[in-house]
């Protein structure tokens, strides 16, 4: 896995500190052509990784970039389920329109999985659905990951249903030979989870790590701790906590500390992108 | 380690259960719900007993505790029950439908010696919490007047269904109202009164999209709370509030504090002139996370309460009373929509 990884938040107005900031950020990339630019930016600087939320407006976008050769090379780890997205389709087509826009051509095996989920309990069935309608965008693309959104990530941890996160990991391997990802606010409990109870090797774990602490629970000390034990793939986000610690201080913790493997990063201006690579890149940082 | 159960795991629910689930010195022993196919997902998948009866599923277990996170117009029913079953309770807001009913619940814990919360989750914001410690330091100096302001994209064309029915708990009035008009009892106390009030229709043909009220505090501070929950521009619902002290005035949202002082305040370690705390600068630490600090944090002080750490919540079927009274008094000073 490549150590910079370029993210989408700056894309969607998703600021975690500032509420202005992203304003201003959904400002600038209004139309899918913003996005492809930046992307195209992204690519041609060296950045060769790129991490996204399935959001509707990245339909177009992914368009764009399949017909473009220069980005044969580039590896897209997509991030789901976009949970809202399916509950804006529900509300705006009704529960059988959205079913069969999210499964197209597939719609006997759809409803057949999603409705044998229903009569068993099993939810597995309908992560499988769900992963397969969401895959069917990158369809010929240079897929190397498939990673789970906290939200889901953490509510399956919490509600202790920890072997839907086995299946999850072992359903991206064998249907798309590719291993799973886990977003978590929760780092130290879910690598437990992954690690010691469900015996996954190496699983990849992406959770803010920066050098003021935010948002890495329990605590600072304790996911630092954890990272040492580098039994997992830990991609850091959040190294700046949305603007609060300086571009140079991120990245001098995040070289100080054991255990980071890659560093996921978002930025809307192709300056702040170019600075931000640059220092993660000069003298390397695991 | 206090023993709990939950009635109504649907949506929010769900939440619920995995933050409690994790919550340190509590333990989640069963659920109930009336949704059968809930109910078997919950057998097939998790730990918890399930009861599609709340009745027997209190005779069933030694409960220290129970969450009430069914709609609404049942909140009053099935705590009146619990309450009355000695079991202390954490209650989704609002408390009730009318302030009648949760005074009448106040007293009932009360006489029972029952300790109750209510789902106000602003109240546990890191920022909000420091905006509350800052003024009881008197930050800037003596408050007298606050704009506080809820604003979202909730009804952004016709407003169809039960949002557009009062009955149903429909309404802006209603469904940001109490977070809001929490706020202002959390920041200036419940001794309130509602000066003047406003309700506007935009895209509802039966209920009000915009609210403006004034309230006085302890016949002193005078806030005018605005509440819009047809604002396009906003991807999910935003608290800001502005708040004006004969010493300077300080301006707060879910993420951030400005404060401007007329002079050096050394005891808390501000300057002269504008001041910034983010939530980055505040302790946001908890022992599992899943929708937002605030959420964790909120059910941390449930388990508090029941394990007598506590004596009252801050979120307390007092305070929620009051908000209680709060929308009532709007809603009848307005005497219609405009």
């Amino acid at each position: 896995m490549d150590k910079v990884i370029f993210g989408d938040n700056q894309f969607f107005g998703v600021n975690h500190m500032s509420e202005q900031t992203a304003i201003k950020q959904a400002q600038k990339f209004k139309t899918a052509d913003d996005i492809y630019k930046t992307l195209e930016y992204v690519n041609r600087i060296g950045i060769k990784s790129f991490m996204f939320t399935t959001h509707n407006q990245l339909e177009p976008v992914l368009g764009m970039m399949k017909a473009n050769p220069q980005f044969d090379d580039f590896k897209l780890y997509p991030c789901m389920p976009y949970a809202h997205k399916y509950a804006e389709a529900m509300v705006e087509l009704g529960i059988f329109e959205a079913i069969s826009k999210f499964t197209p051509g597939n719609k006997l095996v759809a409803g057949l999985k999603g409705v044998g989920s229903v009569i068993t309990s099993n939810p597995t069935p309908m992560m499988k659905l769900l992963v397969d309608s969401e895959m069917k965008l990158l369809e010929g693309m240079n897929v190397k990951g498939i990673m789970l959104l906290n939200i889901v990530t953490d509510l399956l941890l919490g509600l202790g249903m920890h072997d839907m996160l086995l299946e999850f990991s072992k359903y991206t391997q064998k249907r798309y030979n590719v291993k799973a990802g886990f977003f978590t606010m929760n780092h130290e409990k879910l690598h437990d989870v992954l690690v010691n109870e469900l015996g996954i090797e190496n699983p990849i774990i992406i959770s803010d790590i920066n050098k003021i602490g935010f948002r890495m629970n329990p605590s600072k000390d304790n996911v630092e701790k954890t990272l040492e034990k580098k039994d997992s793939i830990n991609i850091a986000m959040s190294i700046l906590a949305s603007g609060a610690i300086k571009p140079k201080d991120a990245v001098d913790y995040i070289k100080s500390i054991d255990g980071v493997h890659s560093v996921l990063f978002g930025a809307s201006t192709f300056e702040h992108i170019k600075e931000t690579k640059e220092l993660l890149e000069r003298d390397g940082y695991v | 380690m206090k023993k709990i159960a939950l009635i109504g795991i649907g949506k929010m629910g769900m939440s619920h259960l995995a933050i409690a689930n994790m919550t340190p010195d509590i333990e989640v022993v069963a659920v109930c719900d009336t949704s059968k196919v809930l109910l078997r997902f919950v057998d097939k998948n998790m730990k918890f007993k399930t009861y599609a009866d709340y009745k027997k599923m209190i005779d069933e277990n030694e409960l220290d505790g129970i969450m009430v996170l069914v709609p609404n117009a049942f909140h009053y029913d099935i705590a009146k029950y619990c309450i009355k079953k000695g079991i202390s309770l954490f209650v989704e807001k609002p408390f009730t439908l009318t302030y009648k009913d949760s005074q009448s619940l106040v007293e009932l814990a009360k006489e029972h010696g029952v300790k109750g919360q209510v789902g106000y989750v602003n109240r546990f914001n890191p920022i909000f919490e420091k905006v509350k410690k800052l003024l009881d330091a008197n930050i800037v100096g003596e408050v007298s007047n606050y704009i506080n302001r809820m604003t979202g994209g909730v009804i952004l064309k016709e407003n169809k269904g039960w949002r557009n029915d009062y009955s149903k708990g429909g309404g802006c009035l209603f469904d940001y109202g109490p977070h809001c008009f929490d706020l202002s009892t959390y920041f200036f106390g419940t001794d309130v009164k509602v000066e003047s009030s406003i309700l506007k229709k935009v895209f509802s043909s039966n209920v009000d999209d915009v609210v403006y009220s004034t309230l006085t505090h302890n016949n002193k501070i005078v806030g005018i709370n605005y509440i819009n929950w047809s604002d396009s521009s906003v991807r999910k619902a935003t608290n800001s509030i502005e708040i004006m002290g004969s010493k300077g005035k300080l301006t707060a949202s879910k993420y951030e504090i400005n404060i401007f002082l007329t002079e050096n305040n050394s005891t808390l370690g501000f300057e002269k002139g504008w001041n910034q705390i983010y939530v980055t600068d505040e302790s946001t630490d908890v022992a599992y996370y899943l929708r937002g600090e605030d959420f964790s944090r909120q059910l941390v002080e449930f388990s508090a309460l029941l394990n007598g750490n506590i004596d009252e919540s801050r979120s307390s079927f007092y305070t929620a009373s009051i908000t209680d009274k709060i929308l009532e008094d709007i809603k009848a000073l307005a005497g219609g929509l405009k």
